[in-house]
């Protein structure tokens, strides 16, 4: 039977996937140039190299657990903690720095910090979303008896 | 098989753009050293004469030019950084530094 809901919450894992792998790709293909960038915030300083793989290792992470249709919920979870994170760093940077380095991998280079901003705020409505919509099919394939 | 589907689509389209990303040719920028002269903002040294003269700092890094620099008042690139190759001859010299550090 084909639940519609099952689509949604694939395609939105499909966003998280798609996002983390090619941040990933872009970040590993020079990581001492991304650990130069992060260690110019104020923010991060001498903590750039473990700050620097746990993002890529927490991104990989993520999308192993989105790929997998029984980790899925998990992955989800973990892609709202990560994006709230990463949203409360910019939010951070941009109101108590002058000087912004951007380390974000790829094209997202290309985006402003309030651009950036407003992206990662609605990644974290669509992971909500996705996470809602999960929990309701899990609800739907395993009711509850009375 | 159709669960996996948007997933693998999705790491192969990320995998793809990836590659295809256009390559930022100053990716290496930090790293990058140069030969680091005085000058004043329209390429004037403070005095004349060959360009080996008036060397601040050798194969060293833009970070490392800001930071040690030492400059302090308006009108004037404090150092401009220019790659071995590609240092001029003499001052003054109207030819475009590769890199300069800010005016503090």
């Amino acid at each position: 039977m084909n639940i519609p809901g099952s689509f949604v919450t694939n395609f939105i894992a499909a966003i998280f996937i798609f996002l983390f792998t090619y941040t990933v790709v872009s970040k590993s293909l020079n990581i001492p140039l991304f650990i130069y960038i992060i260690g110019q915030s104020s923010w991060v300083g001498n903590y750039a190299l473990v700050i620097a793989w746990s993002v890529i290792s927490v991104e990989c992470l993520a999308v192993i657990l989105l790929f997998f249709p029984f980790t899925r919920l998990l992955g989800l979870y973990l892609s709202f903690a990560m994006m709230s994170a990463f949203t409360a760093y910019i939010l951070g940077m941009l109101l108590t720095s002058s000087d912004l380095p951007c380390s974000c991998g790829g094209v997202f280079n290309e985006l402003s910090w309030k651009q950036h901003l407003a992206l990662n705020i609605g990644l974290i409505i669509i992971a909500w979303m996705g996470i809602r919509f999960q929990i309701s099919l899990r609800n739907v394939s395993s009711p509850s008896t009375a | 098989m159709k669960n996996y589907l948007f997933g693998l689509l999705a790491l192969v389209l990320a995998i793809g753009f990836s590659s295809f990303t256009v390559d930022n040719k100053n990716k290496n920028a930090p790293f990058e050293v140069y030969e680091w002269y005085e000058v004043t903002y329209d390429g004037q040294y403070e005095s004349t004469g060959a360009a080996t003269s008036n060397l601040v700092f050798s194969a060293q890094t833009k970070n490392y030019a800001e930071s040690n620099d030492g400059c302090s008042g308006s009108g004037r690139h404090c150092l401009r950084g220019f790659l071995s190759t590609n240092i001029p001859a003499s001052f003054p010299s109207t030819d475009t530094p590769d890199e300069t550090t800010p005016k503090n």
